[in-house]
């Protein structure tokens, strides 16, 4: 009797160890659980209604309400020094900018740029990851917060409208409390300003985000509704977020379109470029 | 000298004679190319829109006459359309910009496999003792054609499970020196389920 219970016990250990081990994320990775999200923006700017923007410019609408299976994220953008290593194992290239090919002196903390989408792959295949997929990106990046403007929220911006006299602009009239690197001089080290809810950082600011997919500007009309993978082919790659080089979201315009949530960049898969780096997911 | 009066009377006849027959010609010379009728332009473009159920699946499953409605709709557009149409459904929001005629061709394709018993009819106005009229609105583009509008009332069922909703709404089109449409916007408000009461 005493061998059962005894048994038992060490059953239920093992199926809670196992459990555990399937639940527990990979070291500096979020899961982000399966479940339904608005994919793409689900409101209107005042650049629409005044038409000023070119319809072949219009990307990120229709919204769709998309599901995605759970998956992991990197929390942090890929670092020089996580890229350092990778360039050390496999002989990779360093990014131009590092002099001699080592990272300058209290940079190992910044996020890695220069890099393009195939080192980007590279990196990720060889940290046993992949790059997200853009609307995995998107339901990170919204950190649990659907249809609101930025990765922390609306409650950041400052609600001056009223005084702007602009009902849908939702412009900022203060900079102050920016919880993200834009409008700056270079990156930062990652993880400098408050994760969002998902406990990431960075989604937006500090550099834009390679992600898996090719980019077509009419894909949203007909997207695939469960787990889409991007078109099956393109001239470019998806490009999300954005960087320490783009404009804050301003007083008179409201949110733009390069530093929302929703809002979709591409680049072409050779480019190397300053402002552009990645994470990983799997 | 009567003799040349005569000549010189018989010649301005015959030049104003030429002059008369020149001028004819050249004023019937715009009337060659029809003008776009924009009343005829919208009740075409409803026939064919509304046309988009009119196939039925085989016993064997194949669509009989869905390609032909499709391509009959398809028709009336110039290849780089610009188009802004409704969701198509409750998991999107905000409006649908379809560009080129690939991408609006899909459009296209969904209404016919989406939905049944089309009934999109324009919209008459009444006004004291008179019948209503369908009234089209219509104005010369500055770049050739012309742009006409209308309001509609977008009646439908949904193929999947036959519910039937209906919608006021608006089209916009433009229609390029060569007939064909270049641009549409086809606006429809919110969507009301029609039940038995």
């Amino acid at each position: 009797m005493k061998s059962r219970i005894t048994l038992t016990i060490l059953c239920l250990v093992c199926a809670a160890l196992s459990l555990a081990a399937q639940t527990a994320a990979p070291q500096n990775m979020v899961q982000i659980t399966a479940g339904k999200f608005w994919m793409g923006r689900a409101y209107t700017l005042y650049v629409d209604s005044a038409d000023l923007v070119p319809l072949d410019k219009l990307d990120d609408r229709p919204a769709n309400n998309i599901y995605l299976d759970a998956f992991y994220i990197d929390k942090y953008e890929v670092t020089n020094a996580d890229y350092a290593m990778f360039v050390q194992a496999t002989d990779a290239k360093p990014p131009w900018h590092w002099p001699q090919g080592k990272i300058a002196k209290g940079k190992e903390r910044l996020p890695v740029y220069n890099v393009n989408w195939f080192e980007a792959t590279a990196y990720c295949k060889w940290a046993g990851k992949r790059l997200p997929t853009e609307a995995e990106w998107e339901k990170a990046a919204r950190g649990g917060l659907d249809r609101n403007h930025y990765a922390w929220g609306d409650a950041e911006v400052d609600t001056g409208e009223v005084r702007l006299g602009a009902p849908q602009s939702a412009g900022r009239t203060t900079d102050d409390s920016l919880p993200a690197n834009l409008d700056g001089t270079d990156a930062l080290p990652v993880g400098s300003f408050r994760p969002n809810g998902y406990g990431l950082y960075d989604m937006i600011g500090n550099v834009r985000e390679w992600t898996n997919d090719w980019y077509d500007a009419n894909y949203y009309a007909f997207m695939p509704k469960k787990n889409p993978q991007g078109p099956e082919t393109g001239r470019y790659r998806s490009v999300r977020g954005s960087g320490w080089l783009d404009a804050p979201p301003n007083a008179i315009g409201g949110p733009t379109d390069n530093n929302t949530v929703d809002s979709r960049d591409f680049s072409d898969s050779e480019l190397r470029a300053t402002t552009i780096g990645f994470r990983c997911a799997k | 000298m009567h003799r040349s009066i005569l000549i010189v009377i018989s010649t301005l006849i015959a030049l104003g004679t030429v002059f008369e027959f020149r001028a004819q010609t050249t004023q019937q010379a715009p009337a060659a190319k029809p003008a776009l009728d924009p009343a005829k332009l919208a009740e075409d473009w409803m026939t064919r829109l509304n046309a988009l159920d009119d196939w039925y699946l085989s016993v064997d499953g194949k669509e009989v006459g869905r390609d032909e409605v499709v391509n009959k709709m398809m028709e009336l557009y110039a290849r780089d359309v610009i188009a802004e149409v409704p969701p198509h459904d409750e998991e999107q929001i905000g409006p649908v910009l379809l560009r080129g005629t690939a991408n609006f061709k899909k459009w296209v394709d969904k209404i016919s496999r989406t939905q049944v018993k089309l009934l999109y009819i324009q919209k008459r106005q009444t006004k004291k003792q008179f019948e209503g009229e369908k009234l089209v609105y219509s104005t010369p583009l500055p770049w050739g054609g012309v742009g006409i509008s209308f309001e509609i009332i977008a009646a439908y069922s949904r193929r999947e499970d036959r519910r039937k909703f209906m919608a006021p709404g608006s089209v916009f089109l433009q229609y390029g020196v060569d007939g064909k449409i270049e641009r549409l916007r086809l606006y429809l408000s919110e969507h009301a389920e029609v039940v038995a009461l």
